[in-house]
């Protein structure tokens, strides 16, 4: 019961941790229940601080040596409406600063519901547990393309979006893991600032995540790596089109959790977009989260 | 291509647990609690009730009582705990059970043969056999980790259907507990 | 050869990040692009009009600081090519686009000095790497003339 509690942590954070260092974008976490809880509230806090400015499209590395730094809090509950259907909700909170200047505001709140397919009801060493979700999210956060001061004042994607995605989790004695799988669909909007006047038109985007970890008694170490890519975001204007271009980076996380009781446990966590993968047309982050938990058993 | 036969592995899980065991007809093993050999049968009564428990878990202990009113309430049925948990010291889980005054024997599973037999799961889980062997309900006992707080009973609910001669209307139940420590 | 592809695909997915230096690493100050005395190089040009421009920097923007550039558009003369100033339809807006990125920076200010000779502060860049420099001829909010101009900072 406790690992794929525990196990639920380290998913959650290094998805949380897949946005674009700067300038909002990414796609929200989805909000699912990997236990076998009724219900859960999650309060998280992460500190974020960009360690490479600008990968360009020919992959250059640039950095400055002033960056932003991004605070995020975020709220999350997620509960069963039948023994296998859930249904969640996550609220997130942005701070990006620089230098003396500073935004916040509220994120992209997104809804997901979740249907466990491959629920693990008897024993088998091979199989793992299954957990489909369908994800919603509301462009209440603004977006780097409306953005007059740089993507600073950006808080998400600032796009209606629906995602599709699987999470399959398996343990064997004190080791776990899992692989996340994730695709998603952005819909257009116009915008009409100083900047740009136009339609944006996103396309699709999509994560592949997987992790391990190892508990013993109370304790669990995890590590976990997920990839993000997201299809060029272009602004048809009136005169012209501005092409947008790939997206893409690899964000690795590593967690201490603790089970304090069958109610409460929390989870430490740094996260580092500078180790893995061919990043392009992003900045690189690092950060560190805590996130503290309340479960309500079945 | 490569989708569809992702897909066609995920669907080959999904149907792993509704492929029920083959006819369980003969549980066997030795008795933690007098070191005999105990041997049950599924065709000696309308059925046979198998439980995994363990001696630590919470859930399992939460537990004990309703399973032993079962027994008591369910003549008709044999009943049977087994303890397979590897990270259990026999000693201490004898001592434990003894305290529990079961009316029924606890099989001490040490090399997790039963466990693997039944693919048991976590502590409790109950397993019911009709007279043929065949496993008609397995699952957890009750809809909750805490039985004091379940507002569904699936083991009562598959005995008494047994009894009354109806199919079982729940045959899988979600377990709820701590994992089985497999030797 | 299968396995040898996996294989490769494992190193990619799993493959440590490699910081990739730029090729010209000290770029920080952006080009000047100033036209030479007595000559119209006329390497920028609006769409519409064909007016040339040139920009030279005032201030170069650093990762803290405001930069400044001046900028003047002129026709080329039909005899010699020298240059001969010319008024815009009316004060162009200066804008920074980061395409890769997908977003802007912070407004710039313009203003007139002279004739086909303007100015623009509070330039800023909030990030390195590849920008454009875009101005607008604007009647109303619809686009008439425009210039875009590729910048490595």
């Amino acid at each position: 019961m406790s690992l794929l509690f525990l196990l639920l942590f380290n998913f959650v954070l290094a998805q949380e941790a897949h946005s674009a260092a700067c300038c909002g974008g990414g796609f929200a976490s989805p909000t699912v229940i990997a236990g076998d809880q009724a219900s859960q509230l999650t309060l998280s806090y992460s500190y974020n601080s960009i360690a490479i400015d600008n990968v360009d499209s020919s992959g250059y590395w640039r950095t400055w040596d002033t960056h932003q730094s991004v605070q995020s809090y975020r709220l999350e509950g997620a509960t069963i409406l039948s023994d296998q259907l859930q249904a969640g909700i996550a609220i997130p909170i942005i701070n990006r600063s620089r230098l003396n200047q500073s935004f916040s505001g509220l994120g992209d709140v997104s809804a997901t519901l979740g249907y466990e397919y491959l629920p693990d009801w008897d024993y088998n060493p091979i199989r793992p547990k299954g957990i489909g979700f369908l994800q919603l999210t509301l462009p209440t956060g603004f977006s780097k393309y409306e953005s007059e001061q740089g993507g600073l004042d950006s808080r998400g994607n600032g796009f209606f979006a629906i995602g599709l995605g699987t999470l399959l989790t398996k343990s064997y004695k004190s080791i776990d893991g899992f692989i996340s799988l994730e695709a998603h669909r952005s819909f257009s909007k116009s915008v009409n600032t100083s900047m740009v006047t136009g339609k944006i038109e996103p396309g699709f985007g999509g994560n592949i995540g997987i992790g391990s970890g190892y508990s013993l008694k109370d304790w669990r170490l995890g590590g976990a790596i997920t990839w993000t890519v997201e299809q060029p975001v272009n602004i048809v204007q009136a005169s012209n089109t501005i092409a947008g271009a790939v997206e893409r980076y690899a964000t690795a996380a590593l967690t201490v959790s603790l089970m304090t009781s069958d109610e409460w446990a929390e989870t430490l966590s740094y996260t580092d977009q500078t180790w893995f993968g061919s990043p392009l047309n992003t900045s690189l982050g690092r950060g560190v989260a805590l996130q503290v938990q309340r479960r309500w058993l079945r | 291509m490569r989708i569809f036969s992702l897909l066609a592995v995920l669907c080959s899980f999904w149907t792993m647990p509704m492929v029920l065991a083959s006819p369980i007809l003969n549980v066997n093993g030795k008795n933690l609690l007098d070191g005999k050999d105990v041997h049950l049968t599924s065709s000696q009564k309308i059925g046979l009730v198998v439980v995994f428990l363990s001696a630590k878990c919470p859930c399992s202990n939460s537990h004990i009582a309703e399973i032993s009113t079962l027994a008591s309430q369910f003549l008709d049925f044999s009943f049977l705990a087994v303890h397979s948990n590897s990270n259990e010291d026999e000693q201490m889980s004898k001592a434990y059970f003894e305290s529990k005054k079961l009316p029924f024997p606890v099989i001490q599973d040490s090399a997790s043969r039963l466990a693997d037999l039944f693919k048991a799961l976590k502590t409790p889980h109950a397993f019911v056999l009709n007279s043929k062997g065949d496993i008609v309900y397995q699952g957890g006992v009750s809809s909750s980790a805490d039985f004091s707080k379940a507002d569904k009973k699936y083991l009562r609910d598959a005995l008494e259907d047994m009894r009354a001669n109806r199919a079982v209307k729940v045959s899988n139940g979600r377990t709820l507990g701590c994992v089985i420590q497999r030797s | 050869m299968k396995y040898l592809k996996l294989l490769l695909l494992s190193m990619l997915m799993f493959g440590c990040a490699q910081e990739k230096k730029p090729p010209d690493t000290n770029n920080l100050k952006p080009s000047n692009t100033t036209a030479r005395e007595g000559t119209a190089d006329c390497t920028y040009f609006f769409n519409h009009s064909r007016l040339c421009l040139s920009y030279s920097w005032v201030k170069a923007p650093t990762d803290t600081e405001l930069g400044t550039f001046t900028f003047k558009t002129y026709r080329q003369n039909v005899l010699d090519q020298t240059p001969i100033q010319v008024d815009l339809g009316s004060i162009p807006d200066v804008i920074l686009w980061m395409p890769s990125m997908g977003h802007g920076s912070s407004p710039v200010t313009v203003e007139k000095v002279d004739t086909g000779t303007y100015r623009a502060t509070r330039v800023f860049f909030i990030m390195p790497g590849e920008w454009q420099i875009k101005w607008q001829v604007k009647q109303g909010s619809t686009v008439e003339d425009e210039l875009i101009v590729p910048i490595t900072i």
